[in-house]
């Protein structure tokens, strides 16, 4: 008998652990309705994983990208609470409604159109490539016949399967660019493919690691970085104009500079538009 | 063949063997009774050293067993053990049973071993069971297969832990008669039974163990018609 | 939202590709595991305590820290360590064999222990050494009443070779996650990748099924 009355209570305990667990996500995306409506506060997701636009310092989630939303979203007149979920993560979050807005170094492009929407531009980037010192190197096609590490889902790793084959057996792919940048430095890869920001703020950050970066403007085109919404969201149109915004009013120069020690070239992201 | 001397043997704080001495000779069969707790199934486990000795000495045919650089398992090849419950192998068949030990530890071939091996399970009237398993025997049959295994070993001494103590009454009988045969055979045995019967018929002498210690030692007559000490007569009344 | 069944057409090679390699690694962990396990088990039972110290503190490690720590360590510490490049498939061999042999170390402890003293005592009593009775009494009827506690490990490994997608193992995993990437989606690739495992479990579950029925009749 006691054998019995345990079970069930086991059971019973852990059917409603489930269920206020499920309950609880019912309750926050409705919450952020009712907020959002109310314009207060945004649930905004992010990879911490890719300094200098977000990453971790202790357990604050810090970058040009933390600051850069912070600022465009109080000049849309909302609070922002920004969580970091993972690269994978973000799209599925995204598409599945439950976060309002994703800012995470996110290249903007017709595939990813096709499932979200995007803000204006706001920032200008390049994949480059991450290689040893003493490596031969020096383009986008010397890249074949090499092992090349990326992070999985990026514009880095669509250049360099547009270069060696959808799904090629030399490109390894990684949940973070930390990881592949470790494969490289142990000899798995002979090279990264990444946003220029990452690599060269990695080997500015790491002289010992005896790393350099090479760039190709023939293979790697300029991509641009925008906030992505769930297709349709009512937020893209304030906050376009919140961006805007803030490039009229040096606020977007005060934080580049502050991150990237130059002036930025707004002209080139508002051509965008 | 046996001489114990001042054997101790103590559980961590208990002592369970006090100071035992006793000798035993060729062709003698000696029975060891008395009440539980009493220390005889350990006095009996401590000659072949299935338990260490903490003090004394336990010799075998003159040879100090109890000296660390004497090799246990070849005294044991000439000391054999009957054991309460049985302790067949149940994943080998009877026969496999008693052919195990003499070819892995005397090293004689399958065939030799197979033929005294059925030799003795026909000894101990067994003969047709050579290929069933432990399992689809009674408790009777099994205590047979497990005297004939032990006999495989052509041991000189053979010690018999309370060999029907865990048999249903109307099996005591046939185990019993196996071991009155041995004894007229002139094997040398220890017996630790609560069996009087067998030790009035058989035994040469009757050992009475109490608390650790050996309380009385004569004849059989002697110690079931005439005990001397009061603990003797105490348990001898409360038995027979 | 309909389901995506094109993609899955379309990863179909890579996903057969990546079952293939996660059969092998399974297999070959659990071949290693097992022998492994076997040695760290007896080790670690030995009388000498000083001699058991390395085989105890090797279990508690290696379930006392997570599987994927483990394979971190491995592919990019160890591995490089030796070789000075790494290897996904090589460190994730090492990783689940090391992991499993710890848990399989205790299998078969608990298997040994459960087989009533008396079987020993009546070996030994024979004139038979440790070792003969190890091998020839205790350790045959110990390895039936380990098939259960085993095939259970073997399950978990095969699952649990998943992990093996952070150091981009090409195994079914890591496919899966690429069609996610890919297309955005997470039902079709993981709900894919959970009925392939499912299959795997299945058939493995089968084949140590009829094992232990046929152990039991001999």
């Amino acid at each position: 008998m006691k054998k019995v009355s345990f079970l069930v209570f086991a059971m019973v305990a852990s059917l409603l652990l489930v269920m206020t667990g499920c309950g609880k996500d019912k309750e926050v995306s409705t919450t952020g309705k009712e907020e959002e409506s109310n314009g207060k506060t945004l649930r905004i997701v992010t990879d911490a994983n890719y300094a200098p636009f977000e990453y971790l310092e202790g357990d604050k989630i810090v970058g040009f990208d933390v600051d850069f939303i912070n600022a465009v979203a109080k000049e849309a007149g909302y609070e922002v609470k920004l969580e970091s979920v993972g690269w994978d993560p973000i799209f599925v979050e995204i598409e599945g409604k439950r976060a309002d807005v994703a800012i995470s170094a996110i290249t903007v492009n017709d595939e990813r159109k096709q499932s979200y929407d995007f803000s204006v531009p706001y920032f200008l980037s390049t994949n480059k490539i991450l290689v040893p010192e003493d490596s031969d190197i020096k383009s986008g096609d010397e890249l074949k016949g090499n092992v090349i590490a990326v992070q999985t889902g990026t514009t880095g790793q669509e250049a360099v399967e547009k270069l060696l084959g959808k799904n090629h057996k030399d490109i390894k792919k990684f949940e973070n660019n930390n990881l592949a940048i470790q494969e490289l430095l142990k000899g798995g890869a002979s090279a990264v493919v990444a946003d220029n920001t990452v690599v060269e703020e990695y080997v500015k950050n790491n002289p010992d690691q005896k790393l350099k970066v090479v760039e190709d403007s023939k293979s790697f085109n300029e991509e641009f970085y925008g906030l992505m919404f769930p297709k349709g969201s009512e937020l893209k149109s304030e906050f376009d104009k919140a961006v805007n915004a803030i490039y009229e009013n040096g606020k977007y120069a005060e934080i580049y500079k502050e991150w990237f020690g130059t002036d930025p070239d707004i002209e080139t992201l508002k051509a965008q538009q | 063949m046996i001489k114990v001397e001042n054997l101790k043997k103590s559980f961590g704080e208990n002592d369970v063997l006090k100071n035992i001495n006793a000798i035993v000779s060729p062709r003698e069969v000696v029975v060891v009774i008395g009440p539980s707790g009493s220390g005889k199934s350990t006095f009996l486990r401590c000659i072949n050293q299935l338990e260490t000795i903490t003090g004394g000495h336990i010799f075998i045919e003159g040879l100090d067993t109890t000296d660390k650089k004497v090799n246990i398992n070849k005294v044991r090849t000439e000391v054999g053990m009957v054991f309460q419950h049985f302790n067949l192998f149940p994943h080998k068949t009877v026969l496999e049973n008693i052919m195990l030990a003499p070819i892995k530890v005397r090293r004689i071939s399958k065939e030799q071993a197979s033929q005294r091996g059925m030799e003795l399970l026909k000894k101990v009237g067994l003969a047709e069971k050579a290929n069933a398993y432990p399992d689809s025997l009674s408790g009777g049959q099994k205590q047979r297969v497990a005297i004939a295994r032990a006999l495989a070993m052509e041991p000189k001494i053979m010690l018999f832990d309370e060999p029907t103590s865990a048999l249903d009454p109307e099996m005591v009988g046939e185990v019993l008669e196996v071991m009155k045969q041995l004894a007229k055979e002139g094997m040398t045995m220890v017996v630790v039974t609560h069996e009087m019967g067998f030790a009035k018929e058989v035994g040469d002498r009757v050992i009475f163990m109490d608390e650790g210690y050996i309380i009385e030692e004569n004849i059989p007559s002697e110690i079931f018609n005439n005990p001397q000490q009061e603990r003797t007569k105490a348990f001898l009344s409360k038995v027979l | 939202m309909s389901f995506r069944w094109d993609i899955i057409f379309e990863y179909a090679p890579f996903l057969l590709k990546g079952t293939l390699l996660t059969i092998g690694l399974s297999v070959s962990s659990i071949l290693i595991g097992t022998f492994l396990g076997l040695l760290i088990g007896l080790g670690k039972i030995m009388k000498n305590k000083v001699l058991a110290f390395p085989f105890y503190s090797y279990v508690t490690v290696f379930r006392g820290t997570p599987l994927l720590v483990q394979i971190f360590l491995i592919h990019f510490g160890i591995v490089p360590f030796f070789t000075g490049e790494t290897n996904a498939v090589t460190a994730g061999v090492i990783a689940l064999s090391l992991n499993a042999a710890a848990y399989i170390a205790e299998i078969f402890r608990a298997g040994i222990q459960s087989i009533d003293k008396g079987q020993m005592e009546g070996a030994r009593s024979l004139g038979m050494t440790h070792i003969q009775t190890m091998i020839h009494v205790v350790l045959p009827q110990a390895f039936k009443r380990m098939i259960p506690p085993l095939g259970n490990e073997f399950i978990v490994l095969l699952k649990d070779s998943s992990l093996l997608c952070v150091i981009a193992a090409p195994e079914l995993m890591y496919w899966g996650k690429a069609m996610g990437s890919q297309y955005f989606k997470v039902w079709e690739p993981y709900l894919a990748c959970a009925f392939i495992y499912l299959f795997l479990t299945l058939i493995l579950s089968f084949v140590l099924n009829r094992l232990e029925r046929r152990l039991k009749t001999e």
